[in-house]
């Protein structure tokens, strides 16, 4: 044993000089490969779209069995809320109605107002919908894979919408795959509008599960439970997609996002296409779309065609 | 089966990988804990002795994992590596023991790399990056490392503790 113990040490000496140089060029190259990425080198960039686009149809089964799994245990979770569901539901159809009729008045005024004013009706929008295939979390990013690229007509800086509301912007599209950085990632910041005022502020993502508002105008009327949408500004982004509602003190305001961005599943890809972002994409027109619908207030209906599409429409959405 | 042995470990990181990258909606606090987990897979696999994980798999494990989280390149591959690379000296200067020993060095492993992953993450983005979510990440690794390594233990066919050991 001793000697088994000696020729193992004796062999263990040998190695370390081998190994342990290629231990410290790994160390090396990790370095430099951050010091690249952190300076946004476009070859970094190009790779990473690559490998993305390469791994996606092996993210696409991977992800599979974990969609499955999740579908299970909701419906697990529906079955037994069941009764309670349904008392709620019963409850919340007759709110809906009150408000049916008067959502139908209002629209007849509307139109009469429009007529009026002779109104030019707002930019119809096509929409793809896919499901997310890869969660990327860590400290230095909050975004999804989506199943849904250049091929569908997706293109980088497009909004990206569940059935609770808006999520994130497609950052990266691949032919195939599309990378979704959400609104709490530490690089996001959406220019907002906030209550019935309509106060412009900036979203801002800093990684914590409720981005917080920045840039709000002192002493503006902005109260807890204050709705909280996408203003257009700067033109990346349509108006109205709705985020969420304020939360927090007063001191530092915080979104609580309607949509729950850690259980992202289906997702909208609106093709809003600012002169901005047409002029920074250079790849190929969209050809058809996956789901497209040319009418008025296309982003609800996405958002509705998802709400279809998940398998539970929990008290969370109602709630609202 | 010389061959197996240094494949499968690389096989089994890459696999790990991938399906910790996959959407299993975890809570927004508990973000970290997944890639977190591969931790404990780098550890196990490197202070194993009937097996082989090359530092070159372990970067690559790494690299992939830096893709699919978005992240910037070079950040998985390094906490990786520095994992990798304090298995390797539990495993070169360490007597033999139980499993009790392996877990204890395995939790300074997981607060050493918690804190240089916070630490390069902060010196990445210039700021103090939220700490919580990496003590949670860390702390559940460490509760969960047990539950992990034996069934480890038991699919690599290996029958005692002593898998864990210096080779006699």
């Amino acid at each position: 044993m001793r000697n088994g113990r000696t020729a193992y040490s004796s062999q263990s000496r040998k190695k370390p000089s081998m190994g342990g140089w290629l231990l410290f060029a790994l160390y090396f190259a990790s370095l430099v490969l951050l010091v690249f990425s952190r300076l946004e080198n476009d070859h970094i960039r190009e790779v990473r779209g690559l490998f993305t686009e390469l791994i996606s149809p092996v993210l696409h089964a991977a992800s599979q069995p974990a969609i499955y799994a999740r579908r299970s245990k909701e419906q697990l979770v529906d079955y037994l809320d069941l009764f309670e569901e349904l008392d709620r539901l019963k409850e919340e159809n007759q709110t809906l109605r009150a408000w049916e009729l008067r959502a139908q008045r209002l629209e007849r005024r509307l139109e009469h107002m429009n007529a009026l004013l002779n109104a030019v009706e707002e930019t119809a929008l096509k929409f793809a919908s896919g499901h997310v295939i890869a969660d990327a979390r860590g400290p230095f990013a909050k975004s999804v894979l989506i199943n849904l690229g250049r091929k569908q007509g997706i293109r980088n800086g497009y909004a990206v919408i569940n059935g609770d509301g808006f999520v994130g912007r497609v950052v990266h599209s691949g032919d195939t795959a599309a990378r979704v950085i959400l609104i709490n990632d530490l690089n996001s910041r959406i220019p907002v509008v906030v209550g019935p005022a309509a106060i412009r502020a900036v979203l801002v993502g800093d990684n914590a599960d409720q981005p917080r508002l920045e840039f709000l105008p002192d002493s503006a009327p902005v109260f807890k439970g204050d709705t909280v949408s996408t203003s257009g500004h700067g033109g990346m982004l349509p108006r109205g997609l709705q985020i969420g509602a304020i939360a927090g003190s007063s001191k530092k305001y915080r979104v609580r996002t309607h949509a729950t961005l850690g259980e992202l599943e289906y997702v909208s890809v609106l093709f809003y296409d600012s002169p901005v972002v047409a002029n920074q994409n250079t790849g190929p027109a969209p050809r058809v779309p996956v789901l497209s619908k040319r009418d008025r207030g296309a982003p609800n209906k996405a958002a509705a065609s998802l709400r279809n599409k998940h398998v539970k429409a929990k008290s969370r959405v109602h709630a609202r | 089966m010389r061959l197996t042995r240094k494949i499968l470990p690389s096989l089994v990181l890459l696999v790990a990988v991938v399906i910790a990258a996959v959407p299993w909606a975890l809570p927004e606090t508990a973000s970290f804990i997944l890639p977190l987990l591969l931790i404990i897979l780098v550890f196990i696999l490197t202070v194993q002795r009937g097996f082989e994980l090359p530092s070159l798999s372990v970067f690559a494990g790494g690299l992939v994992m830096d893709i699919l989280t978005a992240g910037p390149l070079g950040y998985w591959a390094a906490i990786f590596l520095l994992t990798h690379t304090l298995a390797r000296l539990y495993r070169d200067r360490s007597a033999p023991r139980e499993f009790g020993g392996l877990w204890v060095a395995f939790a300074g492993t997981a607060i050493a790399v918690s804190v240089a992953g916070w630490a390069l993450a902060s010196l990445y983005f210039v700021r103090i990056i939220d700490w919580q979510p990496m003590v949670i990440a860390s702390a559940t690794a460490i509760f969960l490392f047990p539950i992990i390594a034996w069934p480890m233990r038991h699919s690599l066919g290996l029958t005692n503790m002593a898998i864990f050991a210096r080779r006699r």
